[in-house]
């Protein structure tokens, strides 16, 4: 019997290769592979969070200086004549806005800070809704019966409506002028969209919990914190992903509406800020004066727009490679 | 049913109340009053001040002013005041004589309802309703019918776009391609008579709606069009146009009017963004205004307004759905 074993274990190894086991993991890195609408989509949001990490650099010019009213209104390269009878100038390939600044250098810029503000609350809301998520939907009780009474208030509250009143109600106090209003936005972002994914992670702990594996580790004496990070934590994931891809676009647009109507983060003077200008902001601007430079509403516009869809594509491509029993 | 009603409407209350409270203790946070919107530059004098206080009854405690204004409250004669309970959401700091509800929903002289701010949001809200439904069970019966044809990929590609791109932004889209390219519209319409000039407004608007009711509709026509019913249906001899109008459409639109409720709900919030960019005169466009003014009063009554719509919004759509699909019951 002792000699036995060594010989099965041997031709089982030589067997195995045929087989090619693979992972869940790369199962699903396999399926997304395939998807040519997510892979399209991934790398155009890779290129964006490129250009956001290094705006500075990729900025031709200086997106607060302004070049005075003879560089002002510059038609985009599309457009050899702007309304405001300017010509094209090759140094500002999208124009410039009424102050003469480049239009080009204030998107990238832009891109920068609307990619933070989509990328932090994520973040913020990933750790707030999990943890409740997981503790309410694994251990029931009072806490859960509290959580989904919250989430059932929030839901009939529209999280726009929330957000518009908690940025204008604190946008005046210290914290709203704190670092360009981006903690206040984070706070306020993060406190009106915890309860949705709380929620799905309460209902995700809930299905798991019943299941053979967690049992075996609760028999085994393995505690709930263990179970929790070790067992329903890694099981969720794949809803978790899923979640964050169509999250932050959402939350760059909710950025944007709030600078269009005035309420988002403020704009800086100082060039050595962080945040100097953002989509938001841009839309505001743009608008006001699409009568004489319609360009800068459009490159703002399709700027946007393009990273919107693309994060879609590659939030369909995340869920049907993760749960392939969900594929439409 | 009526327990199940009942329920419901019980349950609006601690919603309101929340709700209420929610705001109530944001406008208290804010710096400045409804006066000074900075607390260091003082525009009304302190004398004048203490008297609009007294007037509108902020120098009363916090407390006594949220019951008050839920409630009810007694005046300066002692007369008692009913409060939001009875549809009085309290005069407006900035309009002077006018009370929020009459802002929200009287019509200016000589008109009717429907040129009312309610009635402006009314109209784009219907309308658009209206245009993503008609368009979208179409366009989603169509692609599944043919289903992989050049149509069906066509009708796939706007619904992908029309689900991942906001109303947001595909509003200042058609403003650049109907408005400055085609100029078949000013970009700020000066009349709103009639309905003509929410056409655009309301198509953008509907655009995500559409997009979705077209995308689920498709995939339940899809699903049923493989149900036994429909091969029994075949089978006895049933014309091809009678099997898709009596059985499959019928059956494959059940599920359109769960996504009713949030899509009312999102067609009624989203009209404060996309009535600021079009100008429509509605309730979203005076919100951003008393926003920009600090009329508190205006902004938690037209709070309050927003979320009971969305309450009845939701628990009409549950209602309906007991009525056209009789294998749920409601109780």
């Amino acid at each position: 019997m002792a000699q036995a074993t060594p010989s099965l274990s041997r031709s089982a190894t030589a067997a195995a290769p045929a087989i090619a086991s693979q992972s869940q993991r790369q199962l699903a890195w396999r399926r997304l592979r395939r998807n040519r609408a997510a892979l399209i989509g991934g790398i155009v949001v890779t290129i964006y969070l490129l250009t956001a990490l290094f705006a500075s650099s990729l900025a031709p010019h200086n997106p607060i200086k302004d070049y005075g009213a003879s560089k002002a209104f510059l038609p985009p390269f599309w457009q050899p004549e702007s309304p405001a009878g300017k010509t094209y100038d090759p140094t500002f390939p999208l124009g410039t806005d009424q102050q003469g600044r480049d239009v080009l250098s204030r998107i990238l810029y832009g891109t920068r800070t609307s990619i933070v503000a989509g990328v932090l609350p994520v973040t913020i809301v990933v750790l707030i809704g999990t943890t409740l998520g997981f503790v309410s939907g694994y251990l029931g009780g009072g806490a859960d019966n509290l959580l989904m009474r919250i989430t059932d208030i929030f839901y009939a509250v529209p999280t726009e409506l929330l957000l518009i009143l908690v940025m204008v109600t604190l946008g005046d106090t210290a914290l709203g002028k704190a670092a360009n209003g981006v903690p206040l936005f984070l706070i306020a972002l993060s406190a009106v969209s915890w309860s949705g994914l709380a929620r799905l992670m309460r209902g995700s702990a809930l299905s798991l919990k019943n299941l053979a594996f967690v049992e075996a580790a609760q028999s085994l004496g393995a505690s709930d914190f263990h179970i929790i990070s070790r067992h329903i934590l890694p099981n969720s994931v794949g809803v978790l992903v899923v979640w964050i891809a169509f999250a932050i676009p959402r939350f760059i647009i909710a950025e944007a509406i709030l600078g269009y109507i005035g309420l988002g983060l403020r704009p800086s003077l100082n060039p050595n800020d962080f945040f100097i200008t953002s989509w938001g902001r841009l839309f505001l601007d743009a608008y006001s004066i699409i009568g004489s430079q319609p360009g800068f509403l459009l490159a703002v516009t399709a700027v946007v727009s393009l990273l919107v869809i693309s994060f879609t594509f590659l939030g369909d491509g995340l869920r049907d490679a993760l749960d392939p029993r969900m594929k439409k | 049913m009526a327990t199940f009603l009942a329920r419901r409407l019980l349950w609006f209350i601690p919603v309101l109340f929340v709700v209420a409270l929610i705001t109530f203790v944001l406008m208290k946070a804010a710096p400045g009053g409804p006066w000074d919107r900075d607390a260091e530059s003082k525009q009304v004098d302190p004398r004048t001040m203490e008297l609009l206080a007294r007037k509108y009854g902020l120098d009363k405690p916090a407390w006594r002013q949220f019951i008050g204004y839920l409630v009810g409250d007694f005046d300066d004669e002692g007369q008692f005041v009913c409060g939001a309970v009875c549809g009085n959401l309290g005069p407006s700091y900035r309009q002077r004589g006018k009370t929020v509800q009459q802002i929200l929903f009287e019509p200016p002289p000589e008109k009717g309802f429907f040129d009312s701010k309610f009635g402006h949001t009314a109209r784009l809200a219907v309308l658009a309703l209206v245009i993503a439904l008609a368009v979208g069970i179409p366009a989603g019966v169509f692609s599944a019918l043919k289903q992989n044809s050049w149509l069906d990929y066509a009708l796939t590609f706007i619904t992908n776009i029309g689900i991942a791109v906001p109303s947001f932004v595909v509003a200042f889209f058609s403003i650049l391609i109907f408005a400055v390219g085609l100029k078949w519209m000013p970009v700020v319409q000066k009349s709103w008579a009639g309905l003509t000039p929410f056409i655009i407004p309301a198509i953008v608007f509907g655009f995500g709606t559409m997009a979705q009711t077209a995308r689920l509709m498709r995939s339940t026509m899809l699903d049923v069009m493989r149900q036994d019913y429909v091969r029994t249906a075949r089978a006895k001899g049933l014309g091809e146009q009678a099997v898709i109008w009596k059985h499959m459409l019928r059956n494959a639109l059940i599920p359109i009017i769960t996504t009713l409720g949030p899509a009312v709900a999102g067609l009624l919030t989203g009209s404060i963004v996309i009535e600021n960019i079009f100008g429509v005169p509605g309730v979203g466009r005076d919100f951003i205004q008393s926003i920009g003014n600090r009329d508190y009063s205006m902004i938690m009554g037209t709070t309050l307004f927003y979320v009971i719509l969305i309450l009845l919004g939701n628990l009409s759509v549950d209602l309906l759905y007991g009525v056209v699909d009789p294998r749920i019951r409601v109780d």
